[in-house]
């Protein structure tokens, strides 16, 4: 551990540094150019908004757009308080039972000889191709024949069984605990649900705070298909995304619309953070 | 690396495995197999949509017929998806590792860094790119916002023209740029799991590989690309997945026949069988990996 402050580790010449910043600075620009844009837009005034030929940036920046979001709501039927806690409500409740299922599944998938295993993971990684247009309608005719149409669980129950996690999780567990700390914790009198919970589940943070970001962000940008027709029982990116079907003269608030929306996942990006991008915790084992 | 691998009995009885994967296979076999089980059947019966509900009678492989012999269209667009898929793949996995080995040195501003290239990851929800390409084209379409065709919504080419570049530039940069951009929008989640793969690997050994003055080439491709081993497998899984099976034309015309024109049937059928040939190159390709590549890096 004797590098010193700020030597790096992979080039040694300052052309080296040099070129993989510029890549680096390049690759980034790509990256934040879209949501610079969308900022911009943001808080760009009518008369920028329709100026020719469009400009980049925004010159005289107003919160007028984001100010006119409630405004332009009202016309739904349902107050815009009730969408939010919709969409926190779905997210947050199938975030959390994701992970519990998913990574008791992994656990056992990585750790136990459950019976055809490798059969059940074939499986998993093939629906992996599937997205949920081509299921549907089958769906739809197993949520009416469970009679759940129109309520919180045709966003929350799929959701739950969500292959990438568990297939994730799997991958995780298997490089990163090792089946003797296993052994060692039952000889010690632990049992299964203990290791479960109090040996794999701290070892792999850093794969269930991803998957934690990943559960959370496409849940809070669920739009209701075909399954729920009550109004008060749609979510925020529904109510929202209305607004953008309102002609040019909206496409300020849409774009405001847009940026509040990312919001709170970038939030729950940086609680994440930490856990996913920083050092890995040690195995305890010396191999 | 280790050959204790899998001596899953003594670590956890079967019955508790059984009981720990009860919920998710729940999940599992409710909500995927079955829809996914129902899309065979229909592949291989015609569908109609009635006021009873569905009514389907079996007509064997009439579909996979109609797709394959007088569907012209599907054949035609079959090889584009999948060599694209294919040559985007090593970019992909490439330009990823590169990222991560740079956002894994220390520098300041690296949490920044690393959000930075996270974002396409965070943002790149479907509503969020159904307002985008509405604010950017400046036209509303409803199918903008669906997963699929998140990549062709953000319509780059919009956001350049707006910086008022001279028409030239613009159009050399466009045809590269919008290849570019779609590589690099591509690349969050690999360069996360790079990221957090690298963290893992023991800093003894660049101590010993620079003690015995191996170059900084060197130590790339001997320390760190074989201990990435069984990273790249999971990225080279995850991106094939994400490449055949997201937003390639093919896919999206067979979602075409399902979601817009309601037929369910020539649908299904067209979705297994690009599915079932991208499961099989898929299988090749790990296999072709695990057996040249990883066999000898472990």
């Amino acid at each position: 551990m004797a590098r010193r402050a700020g030597y790096k580790r992979y080039t040694r010449s300052t052309a080296g540094n040099i070129l993989f910043f510029f890549f680096l600075a390049v690759a980034g620009i790509f990256c934040t150019l879209p949501l610079i844009y969308s900022v911009c837009t943001a808080f760009k005034p009518l008369d920028e908004l329709l100026v020719f030929p469009p400009r980049f940036f925004v010159q005289r920046p107003t919160l007028e757009n984001f100010l006119q979001i409630p405004a332009l709501l009202e016309t739904l039927r349902v107050p815009l308080e009730r969408y939010l806690l919709n969409s926190v409500f779905i997210s947050v409740v199938s975030t959390v039972l994701h992970i519990i299922a998913a990574s008791m599944a992994a656990f056992a998938f990585s750790k136990s000889r459950v019976k055809g295993r490798t059969v059940i993971f074939l499986i998993i990684q093939f629906s992996l191709l599937y997205n949920s247009t081509t299921l549907g309608l089958p769906q739809y005719l197993i949520f009416s024949g469970l009679g759940m149409i129109d309520t919180f669980w045709v966003y929350i129950l799929p959701a739950i069984p969500s292959s990438m996690g568990a297939f994730l999780m799997k991958q995780y567990m298997d490089a990163s605990i090792p089946d003797t700390l296993l052994d060692a914790a039952r000889i010690d009198g632990a049992g299964v649900f203990r290791m479960y919970a109090q040996l794999a589940m701290p070892m792999c943070k850093p794969a269930w705070m991803t998957l934690i970001l990943f559960s959370f962000q496409s849940m809070w940008s669920v739009v209701p298909g075909g399954t729920i027709f009550k109004e008060e029982l749609k979510t925020l990116p529904y109510a929202l995304s209305s607004i953008a079907q309102g002609g040019i003269a909206r496409a300020g608030s849409a774009m405001a619309a847009t940026v509040a929306l990312m919001i709170p996942t970038i939030i729950v990006y940086f609680v994440t953070q930490s856990n996913v991008m920083e050092t890995m915790s040690t195995s305890g084992m010396k191999d | 690396m280790k050959a204790k691998k899998s001596k899953g009995v003594e670590t956890l009885r079967r019955r508790y495995g059984m009981a720990f994967v009860a919920p998710w296979v729940f999940g599992v076999v409710v909500f995927v197999l079955v829809p996914l089980l129902s899309t065979i059947w229909y592949s291989v019966s015609s569908v109609k949509l009635t006021e009873n509900g569905l009514e389907t009678t079996f007509i064997g492989f009439q579909h996979y017929k109609t797709i394959l012999f007088e569907n012209s269209y599907f054949l035609k667009t079959l090889p584009g998806s999948l060599t694209g898929g294919l040559t985007k793949l090593p970019i992909i996995v490439a330009l990823s590792l590169i990222l991560a080995v740079i956002l894994n040195q220390k520098f300041r501003g690296r949490t920044m860094a690393r959000a930075v290239f996270f974002l396409p990851v965070l943002i790149a929800s479907s509503v969020v790119m159904t307002c985008m390409a509405y604010a950017t084209d400046g036209e509303w379409s409803p199918t903008a916002g669906t997963a699929n065709t998140y990549m062709d919504a953000i319509n780059f080419n919009a956001i350049l023209q707006n910086l008022n570049l001279p028409t030239d530039i613009q159009e050399l940069l466009t045809g590269y740029l919008s290849t570019t951009f779609n590589l690099i929008w591509s690349c969050g989640v690999q360069t996360l799991l790079f990221v957090s793969g690298l963290q893992t690997i023991p800093s003894q050994l660049y101590e010993v590989s620079r003690v015995e003055g191996a170059s900084a080439w060197e130590t790339f491709w001997f320390v760190t690309v074989p201990m990435m081993g069984r990273i790249i497998q999971l990225v080279l899984f995850y991106t094939m997945i994400e490449t055949f099976a997201k937003n390639t034309s093919i896919v999206n015309y067979a979602l075409g026949y399902i979601s817009d024109k309601l037929v369910y049937d020539e649908g299904s059928a067209m979705l297994w069988f690009y599915f079932m040939v991208v499961g099989v190159i898929l299988g090749t390709v790990l296999f072709l990996y695990n057996r040249l590549i990883l066999r000898r890096w472990e």
